[in-house]
C-alpha cells in the first residue's frame, strides 16, 4: 500500500499546479493555435496523476489499467483533435 | 492482482490486524462500475465533441459566456476534496478512525462549495437567458454537468453514510476499509470526470 | 421429489427469448431501429409511417404476446434474489414488482403503436404524429419502473456472502450503473433531434443498447446460477 502522506501532497500540489497552468494557458493564448492541444495535454497527465495516486489503479486487474491507459490518452486526444482540426 | 475483495472458504472478508493495516490492498469491486461510468462519458465526450466540430464558431462564442473563474473554483474545490478523502483512507489504514472521520468531514465541507458555486452559475446562466434549449452547446453543457452533479450528489452522500453510520465506533476492519476505499474510488471518479469537463466546456474557447 | 427450483429454468429462458422477439418484431419488423425522428413535421412522419404500417402491426403483434415473459424472466431473478437476501425479502420484492411494471410498459406502448397502424391511411398526419409521440414517451419515461428492477437486483448481489457468488460481482455494480443511466432518458422529452432525443446517439443506441445488454448478462448468470443451485442441492448442500 502506497497511499502515502508525502505521495498524498505531492499529487494535490501537482495537480493544484497543472490546473493553474492550463488556467493560464487557456486566459494568457500564449500557445496560439496549439493552446487547447497544450491543455487536454495537462489535462491527461492530472487524470493520470488522479489514477496513479488517489485511486491506486494499479491494485487493480490488468486490464482495468489497460482500459484507463487507453481512455485517458484517447478521450484527451479526441477533444484536442476535433478541436483543432473541427470546425 | 485479483479485481476484487474476495472472501475466504469460510465465507469471510480478510481479516486486518487492528495496530498495522499492513495488507496488499485488494481492489474494491466498485471499479465495475467506476469503468463503466468512465466509458459511458467518454461517449458523451466523442458525442460533444463531433458536435462541436460541425459548428465551432457557436460552441466557441457560447463557451465564452461561461464563466472562467467559476469552472476554475469548482476544479480546486474538488482536487482538494480529493485530497482530503485521499488522506481518510490513508488515516483509516492505521486504523485512525477519528482522524479518519475529521478529514472526510473536511473533505465534504469542502466539497459542498462546489454544489453552492454550481447553483450560482445556473442561476446567472437562466437569469442571462441561457437554458437547456439556447443552442446546442448549452445542451451539452446542462446535460453534462447536470449528469455530473448528480453523480456528485450520490457520491456526497455515500461519503456522509461512510463517515456517520459506517465508521461510527470501533476499530477499523475488512468491511468498513472495503467501504470507505469504495466511497473513496467513487469521489475521484467524480474528480476525474470534472478534470476533463473544464477544459471541455470551460477553456474551449481558446484558440 | 421436492424441487424448489421446478419451473425456474423455463421461467428464466423468458428474458432471452424475449430479447430475441424484441429485436426481431419491434426492433426490425416495428421500424425501431431507431424509430421515427421527433425533428420533423407532422406530414413527414405519416409519409414515412404509412407504407410501412402493415409491417410494423405484424411487429407489435406479435411483440405484445411475448411481453409477458418480461414477468416471468423477473418471477426466475426473484427466486435466485430469495437464495441470496439476508434478513428479508425487501429487495426481491421490489424486484419482482419491477419486473411486473416494466412488463406494462412493454405492453401498453407496442399496443399504442398498433392502434397507430390500424387506421394509419386515414387519420390526420398530426393525430398520427402525436400519438407516436405519446406511446415513446411513456416506453421511455417510465425508466423508473425498471430502474425499480436493476438497483435491488444489484444491491442483492453485492451482498452474496458466498465464497464464490452465485452472481460475479461486477454484475451488481452494472445492474446498479444501468439502473442510474437510465436517469438520461428525462431528457428525451426536452429534444426533438440529436443526441438526446429518442432516436438519438446517447437516448436510444447507448440506453438501448445497455437495456439489453443488462437483459442478456442477466439471462446468461441467472441460468447458470440456476444450474448451480440444482447441483448444490442434489449434493445437499445447506441452503444459502
Amino acid at each position: 500500500m502506497n497511499l502515502t502522506n508525502r505521495s498524498i501532497n505531492l499529487t494535490f500540489g501537482l495537480l493544484v499546479l497543472a490546473t493553474a497552468a492550463s488556467f493560464a494557458v487557456a486566459d494568457s493564448g500564449a500557445i496560439g493555435r496549439f493552446s487547447f492541444a497544450v491543455i487536454m495535454l495537462i489535462t491527461a497527465i492530472k487524470a493520470a496523476m488522479i489514477l496513479h495516486t488517489f485511486m491506486e489503479v494499479r491494485e487493480t486487474a490488468p486490464g482495468v489499467r489497460v482500459f484507463f491507459l487507453v481512455w485517458v490518452g484517447g478521450v484527451a486526444t479526441m477533444i484536442a483533435v476535433f478541436h483543432l482540426f473541427g470546425g | 492482482m485479483r479485481l476484487v475483495a474476495e472472501r475466504d472458504s469460510a465465507g469471510q472478508m480478510p481479516a486486518l490486524a487492528a495496530s498495522s493495516l499492513n495488507l496488499p490492498a485488494l481492489a474494491p469491486s466498485i471499479w465495475a462500475f467506476v469503468v463503466a461510468d468512465a466509458a459511458s462519458f467518454g461517449i458523451f465526450f466523442a458525442v460533444f465533441s463531433s458536435e462541436r466540430s460541425v459548428q465551432a464558431a457557436q460552441f466557441a462564442q457560447s463557451a465564452a459566456k461561461l464563466d472562467i473563474r467559476l469552472g476554475l473554483f469548482n476544479t480546486l474545490v474538488l482536487i482538494t476534496s480529493s485530497w482530503l478523502v485521499a488522506h481518510a483512507l490513508a488515516a483509516a489504514r492505521r486504523n485512525n478512525v477519528m482522524g479518519a472521520r475529521r478529514l472526510l468531514a473536511g473533505a465534504l465541507g469542502v466539497a459542498s462549495l462546489f454544489a453552492v458555486c454550481k447553483a450560482f452559475e445556473y442561476s446567472t446562466k437562466v437569469s442571462h437567458g441561457l437554458t437547456p434549449l439556447t443552442n446546442e452547446f448549452f445542451s451539452f453543457y446542462y446535460v453534462l454537468t447536470g449528469v455530473h452533479l448528480l453523480h456528485y450528489a450520490i457520491g456526497f452522500v455515500a461519503l456522509l453514510y461512510i463517515r456517520n453510520s459506517v465508521l461510527a465506533d470501533g476499530d477499523v476492519d475488512a468491511r468498513k476499509l472495503n467501504w470507505l476505499q469504495s466511497g473513496a474510488l467513487y469521489w475521484h471518479l467524480v474528480d476525474l470526470l470534472w478534470v476533463f469537463l473544464f477544459p471541455m466546456l470551460y477553456l474551449q474557447r481558446a484558440l | 421429489m421436492d424441487n424448489r427450483f421446478r419451473y425456474l429454468r423455463a421461467c428464466a429462458w423468458g428474458g432471452p427469448i424475449l430479447l430475441l422477439v424484441t429485436i426481431i418484431f419491434w426492433g426490425i419488423f416495428g421500424h425501431n431501429v431507431p424509430p421515427f425522428s421527433a425533428d420533423q413535421s407532422a406530414d413527414a412522419i405519416a409519409e414515412q409511417f404509412r407504407p410501412l404500417a402493415q409491417r410494423i402491426k405484424l411487429g407489435m403483434v406479435v411483440e405484445l404476446p411475448f411481453s409477458a415473459l418480461y414477468l416471468t424472466w423477473g418471477v426466475a431473478i426473484t427466486k435466485l434474489m430469495e437464495e441470496i437476501e439476508l434478513d428479508n425479502n425487501v429487495l426481491s420484492t421490489l424486484q419482482l414488482w419491477g419486473a411486473g411494471l416494466t412488463t406494462m410498459i412493454f405492453v401498453i406502448p407496442c399496443a399504442g403503436w398498433l392502434g397507430v397502424t390500424y387506421r394509419a391511411e386515414t387519420m390526420p398526419s398530426w393525430a398520427l404524429q402525436m400519438i407516436y409521440d405519446m406511446w415513446w414517451i411513456l416506453f421511455d419515461l417510465a425508466y423508473a419502473l425498471t430502474t425499480l428492477q436493476m438497483i435491488p437486483l444489484g444491491i442483492c448481489l453485492l451482498s452474496d456472502k458466498r465464497a464464490v457468488p452465485l452472481f460475479p460481482r461486477w454484475m451488481g455494480w452494472f445492474s446498479i450503473w444501468v439502473g442510474l443511466m437510465f436517469f438520461l432518458e428525462s431528457f428525451m422529452s426536452f429534444f426533438k433531434g440529436g443526441p438526446f432525443s429518442r432516436s438519438g446517439i446517447l437516448n436510444y443506441w447507448t440506453e438501448f443498447t445497455l437495456f439489453f445488454a443488462f437483459m442478456a448478462l442477466v439471462s446468461f448468470y441467472l441460468l447458470k446460477a440456476i444450474g448451480r443451485l440444482e447441483r448444490e442441492t442434489r449434493l445437499g448442500a445447506p441452503r444459502g
